[in-house]
């Protein structure tokens, strides 16, 4: 009896739990949606997320990209050939890489390398009272340190997946018209034909709300880090590890959202 | 303890707890506009706490602050403006230079200055703690702690505040340094006028810099008093923190 106690009080504690930081995090978001609207706007620290999160990260996604779709090719192919469906190479890569891998490894790459530097430098800043001391300069933590990186991060993803989008497909050209025997004409012609906007601007909308998560799990995560060096340790590992996973959940909700009726 | 209605900071019956500790219980006391107060005490005893509550950064479980005539529920981002602050280890932003650290409040809320006059003013800010313009291009991370301790009080300084807050303002420096420190912060509150709130447990501080100082022990005030009577009390808490004795009234778990 009294280990059922203990189980059933071990539950009750971790579903109390879950729904207090799950109330902590929609305050939080509902107050970072606020300061989005309302002055003063910290130009330079937009500016300073924008180079950190975006700039900074092409050169990973790039390559990511690029090798994703190479990859893809190749695989597409093999797979294909059983089918007899060597010529879909084309269009299956720009497919993949505009609705699935563009977004989700661009997401995945920007959320190792920014949500977790987001979290060390506000989690930091914490630990260093810097936080206390912006409220001591009349200025907002949320609207200075938060506001600026989801507003970057929403905005610049898109972009990188759009890039991300151009390399992988270029990938997929290079290995097709070099290993797989495709005429480089016939590969532009095909990706062109059987690529629809929606799936690029699919693909985009999935990039911009990755990068809302990105930056809003890094800060919420950086704030809410307990004190001392271990806690920015933990908040880093926390903030890749929840974006990474709610990037992947929230692929597939908004994939259900824009082919589900396909 | 008289509550004079003019106070420039009033606490009443202010309690805060973390979980199970309790760290404040019940206290109450008021600053004079133009006085220089220390709270003293031992490690963890509550002094952070009391200053982070009358700065706002700290909600109370139950009484209540006053600043300025304003209670702290009521304050908003541009009362912050007559407050400054320095923090132990100076809390200077990692990702701007000196000067952008000193100017952070003049640059910016709706009276801010431009670049030029802003870089302007800290640079005679910086002078007025002792630094030349060799740091006003430096980041934090290339000054020494007592350099660390000078730009977060030319930042606490910038915008002439009335109230002026010093967390352990020589924690950390060697005694030479700690004289230099105490007695710059003695001179810019006796220039400015500003009223003063000091936490400290080095007692050179209290005396050089506050009129009045509070002995906080165990969640209460066990002391409350002129800073130029600290050494002739005979109240057994301060006569033991001020000795620095291990026995007395005061159990401190080490």
């Amino acid at each position: 009896m009294n280990i059922a106690l203990r189980i059933l009080a071990r539950i009750g504690r971790n579903v109390l739990a879950i729904c207090g930081e799950t109330g902590r995090f929609i305050i939080f978001f509902a107050a970072t949606i606020s300061h989005l609207f309302r002055p003063p706007f910290y130009g330079r620290e937009f500016a300073m997320a924008l180079m950190s999160i975006g700039y900074m990260s092409l050169p990973v996604v790039g390559l990511t990209a690029l090798f994703a779709g190479a990859a893809l090719a190749l695989q597409i192919y093999a797979g294909g050939s059983r089918l007899s469906a060597e010529a879909t190479v084309p269009t299956v890569v720009a497919i993949g890489m505009v609705r699935e891998l563009g977004p989700v490894l661009c997401g995945l790459m920007v959320a190792g390398r920014a949500a977790s530097a987001i979290a060390a430098e506000i989690a930091t800043m914490k630990v260093t009272e810097q936080i206390d001391a912006l409220v001591t300069l009349s200025t907002h933590p949320t609207k200075f340190l938060v506001t600026p990186r989801v507003l970057a991060a929403t905005l610049v993803l898109p972009i990188l997946t759009g890039i991300g989008d151009i390399l992988g497909i270029l990938g997929g050209f290079l290995v097709g018209t070099t290993r797989l025997n495709f005429s480089p004409n016939t590969y532009v012609r095909t990706t062109m034909q059987f690529l629809e906007s929606n799936d690029v601007i699919s693909g985009l909308v999935k990039g911009a709300v990755f990068g809302a998560i990105i930056a809003l799990i890094g800060c919420y995560s950086g704030i809410r880090s307990t004190r001392g060096a271990k806690g920015v340790g933990q908040a880093t590992t926390r903030a890749v590890a929840v974006s990474s996973a709610l990037i992947i959940a929230s692929n597939y909700l908004l994939t259900e959202l824009f082919f589900s009726a396909a | 303890m008289t509550m004079l209605n003019e106070a420039a900071i009033q606490l009443e019956d202010v309690h805060k707890a973390f979980g199970d500790n309790q760290v404040l219980r019940g206290i109450s006391f008021s600053v004079q506009p133009g006085e220089s107060f220390a709270l003293i005490g031992g490690s963890g005893v509550g002094k952070s706490v009391i200053i982070k509550s009358i700065l706002g950064l700290i909600p109370l479980d139950r009484g209540r602050i006053i600043v300025n005539g304003q209670d702290n529920r009521d304050r908003k981002e541009s009362d912050y403006s007559r407050i400054g602050m320095l923090f132990q280890e100076g809390a200077l932003f990692d990702s701007m230079p000196v000067w952008q650290n000193v100017a952070f409040r003049l640059m910016r809320g709706k009276n801010r200055l431009s670049p030029d006059e802003a870089k302007t003013l800290a640079i005679t800010k910086l002078k007025r703690v002792g630094l030349g313009s060799e740091v006003t291009e430096k980041y934090p991370s290339e000054l020494s702690g007592g350099m660390k301790k000078r730009v977060g009080l030319a930042r606490a300084i910038a915008s002439d505040p009335e109230i002026i807050f010093f967390d352990e303002p020589t924690t950390g420096l060697d005694p030479i340094r700690a004289t230099v420190i105490n007695n710059l912060i003695r001179g810019i509150v006796d220039e400015s006028k500003a009223t003063a709130v000091t936490i400290t447990h080095d007692m050179e501080s209290v005396r050089v810099i506050s009129d009045r100082a509070a002995l906080l022990h165990d969640g209460k005030i066990v002391w409350l008093g002129e800073s130029k009577n600290l050494q002739d009390s005979d109240n057994p808490y301060l006569a033991q923190f001020v000795e620095g004795a291990a026995a007395g009234p005061m159990d401190i778990a080490v």
